[in-house]
């Protein structure tokens, strides 16, 4: 009896060393990262049909002068925590972008009047995924996967001199900022600097649209649309617990 | 401000500094593939006003029971290219890439406009563009390596279009030029020691200004996403 | 006799419990890892790409993703096919008139996607891969404008990109998560804008999917 105990005892124990692997606790890690991004509330079709409608102004009209309004470029600061456990990947993180050295802004001089316009936008996000992970030794891991976002957005739009019909609504300033959800999926690379610090690249495809959001200014509402992708570099400092 | 990045980041690829260069890993690839939506929705002034489509490829089809239309499919491009990398200290990565995208398939067809009249509708796109990108690759033991590069392009590109009907005759053609953000994502395989098999999404935002071209005005888009495949040979 | 069956029992009962110890402590010989069948689930926003249609107010229809695969590895090239169904969570709505008469979409489909690409094997972990291919959707559902609510049922062929990887769990059991982005459009198949009666409105499956699943290799 107490033979047939032992073998059962031993072979349990080997399965159990078999499986443990695949139990262990984890990691704990906590990032910065940087990035850019372009166009980040998605405004390159109604600043288009603002840059069309100048161009279409000027011609009708001989001595008008502009500047487009550009596109803005943004770069992304973040902040991220991690935690490995086996081969998933737990991710909350935030990040902040706005358009800080490419900005957009144009005028048009209509009569010897010019018209500034200018579209100041920012974006914060709080997502939070989870991520199928390919590990090929300890921190050195590139991993897919997704989840929800939680958005913060604002858009300011001013003009100095309205009234020629260049922008919808034709008003001197319109403000909005909302909080809605979106979704996004993620695909990300990771390899150790050293014992504790790792070095990530970041690939973010973020999906959303807010409800209506009421200007501050006038009677206009208007929605977002977060629809854009991110790339981002960063640095990570792991705990093991 | 765009000349001055553009400048300031070749300056940057050719001139770093000499312990990055003395430890770099130089390679070199060939690649082709496809876009399977070139140049954004089209959009132009003339499928505004004249057609009322104000979301260009994407709203402009139209029909009906009785009328003579044909599907205007999203202009699908080919694309190919060259890239020079260099991998400094196993795990980073810079690129610079010249690829050529020409539309080979969609961008014709026949729509109504707003009275029911038929529109023979033609786009078409040829783009190249310069990317420059920098990021982080992970080798896996010698037999994969796996990318992921961000940065620009200097792109340019020449887009145009035609409407055709009773009482319209608009055609266009802008030659434009942007810089579009660019993220590459690579994985290469190894077939030997000097030579890998490797395969790409690329992924680009970005147009230019409006331009005009004859009674039309419009932008250069070059956002979508590219899948690539090639070879890339390392001097080792 | 009874005392020489019991000694036989005996035997084989501490030969089966030796052989069942030496199959656990026994390290596999070869995984299986050609030919691989999968269930998946996922998740796709914005099914119909309003999205795409610039300046109009919406918010996006949510669908699940149900689907299964079967997934050829050949190093360095895999194949992949299967089929996804759509079924939806959350409507797609129109939130003012920025889109003529376009209220509300219910779209489900089913694709059936054939990929191809390079597969890049890491060691026995897993595999991460890229691939392109072409997908033929099946699609049905309705659109409601502020006329009526159309049964729609379309099909068509789109274009699609594949990035995925899987990981080793078992000896022939991986799982996987893959991000796909098909493009695929249909002809206009309803009307939205006022003061006509042609067609103009098609049904856009183009967008970015997401999948989790679970696949066993039998070859």
């Amino acid at each position: 009896m107490y033979k047939h105990l032992t073998i059962s005892i031993i072979t349990a124990l080997l399965f159990i060393l078999k499986v443990l692997p695949l139990m262990a606790i984890g990691d704990v890690g906590v990032g910065i990262n940087i990035g850019i991004t372009h166009d980040p509330n998605n405004l390159e079709s109604e600043i288009n049909k603002y840059n069309e409608n100048m161009e279409a102004y000027k011609t009708a009209n001989s001595g008008t002068e502009l500047n487009q309004i550009n596109v803005p470029y943004s770069p992304v600061l973040g902040v991220n925590f991690r935690y490995n456990f086996n081969y998933l990947l737990f991710r909350i993180g935030g990040y902040y972008t706005r358009a800080y050295f490419y900005k957009a802004q144009g005028n048009i001089k209509i009569s010897g009047t010019k018209n500034k316009i200018k579209i100041d936008s920012y974006q914060a996000g709080f997502p939070g995924s989870i991520c199928l992970l390919v590990p090929l030794k300890k921190r050195t891991i590139s991993y897919i996967g997704g989840g929800m976002n939680l958005h913060f957005t604002y858009l300011k739009i001013s003009q100095t001199n309205p009234g020629a019909g260049i922008v919808s609504p034709d008003d001197s300033v319109n403000r909005y900022s909302g909080m809605f959800a979106g979704f996004h999926i993620i695909f990300g690379i990771e390899f150790p600097l050293t014992n504790r610090y790792t070095l990530t690249g970041e690939w973010i495809h973020q999906m959303g649209s807010s409800p209506m959001i009421k200007s501050e200014d006038t009677a206009d509402e208007r929605s977002f649309n977060v629809n854009s992708d991110y790339i981002m570099f960063g640095i990570n400092y792991y705990i093991s617990i | 401000m765009r000349n001055r990045l553009i400048i300031l980041l070749i300056v940057i690829f050719l001139t770093a500094p000499s312990y990055i260069l003395a430890g770099i890993e130089y390679s070199t690839g060939i690649y082709f593939g496809f876009m399977p939506s070139m140049g954004g929705n089209l959009q132009s002034y003339v499928q505004r006003n004249s057609l009322g489509a104000e979301n260009g490829i994407e709203d402009i089809n139209r029909t009906s029971d009785s009328s003579d239309t044909e599907k205007i499919d999203r202009l699908i491009g080919a694309t190919g290219g060259i890239e020079f990398r260099g991998i400094f200290r196993d795990y980073y990565l810079i690129k610079l890439g010249l690829n050529f995208t020409k539309d080979i398939y969609g961008g014709e067809g026949k729509t109504l406009d707003l009275t029911g009249d038929t529109v023979e509708v033609k786009y078409s796109m040829f783009v190249y563009d310069i990317p420059v990108t920098v990021g982080l690759s992970i080798p896996f033991w010698k037999d994969v390596r796996i990318s992921l590069t961000g940065g620009i392009a200097y792109a340019r590109g020449t887009y145009k279009n035609s409407f055709k009907s009773s009482t319209l005759n608009s055609s266009a053609k802008f030659n434009n030029w942007a810089v579009p953000v660019v993220i590459i994502l690579c994985g290469e395989h190894f077939i030997d020691n000097n030579l890998s098999l490797m395969t790409s999404i690329n992924y680009y935002k970005g147009a230019s200004e409006v331009k005009k071209s004859n009674s039309d005005y419009a932008r250069n888009d070059f956002s979508g996403f590219r899948w690539n495949a090639g070879v890339l040979m390392y001097f080792r | 006799m009874y005392k020489s069956c019991c000694k036989y029992l005996y035997m084989v009962k501490n030969f089966f419990i030796i052989f069942l110890f030496s199959i656990i402590i026994a390290q596999p010989i070869k995984a299986r890892d050609f030919i691989g069948f999968g269930i998946h689930s996922g998740l796709q926003y914005d099914v119909g790409n309003l999205g795409a249609m610039n300046n109009i107010d919406y918010i996006g229809q949510h669908s699940a993703i149900a689907g299964i695969s079967i997934k050829i590895d050949s190093t360095p090239f895999f194949f992949r096919a299967g089929a996804d169904r759509s079924i939806m969570i959350a409507k797609g709505k129109v939130l003012n008139s920025s889109a003529g008469k376009l209220q509300e979409l219910k779209i489900e489909y089913t694709s059936i996607p054939t990929y191809a690409g390079l597969n890049f094997k890491i060691r026995e972990r897993g595999k991460f891969y890229i691939g392109f291919g072409d997908v033929y959707i099946v699609g049905s559902g309705k659109i409601k404008t502020t006329d009526r609510e159309e049964n729609i049922n379309k099909n068509v062929f789109g274009l699609g990109i594949l990035t995925g990887i899987q990981l080793r769990v078992g000896i022939n059991t991986k799982v996987y998560a893959e991000w796909e982005y098909i493009s695929a459009k249909t002809e206009p198949v309803v009307n939205i804008s006022t003061g006509n009666s042609y067609k103009d409105f098609s049904i856009d499956f183009t967008g970015h999917r997401i999948h989790f699943g679970f696949s066993y290799y039998i070859l």
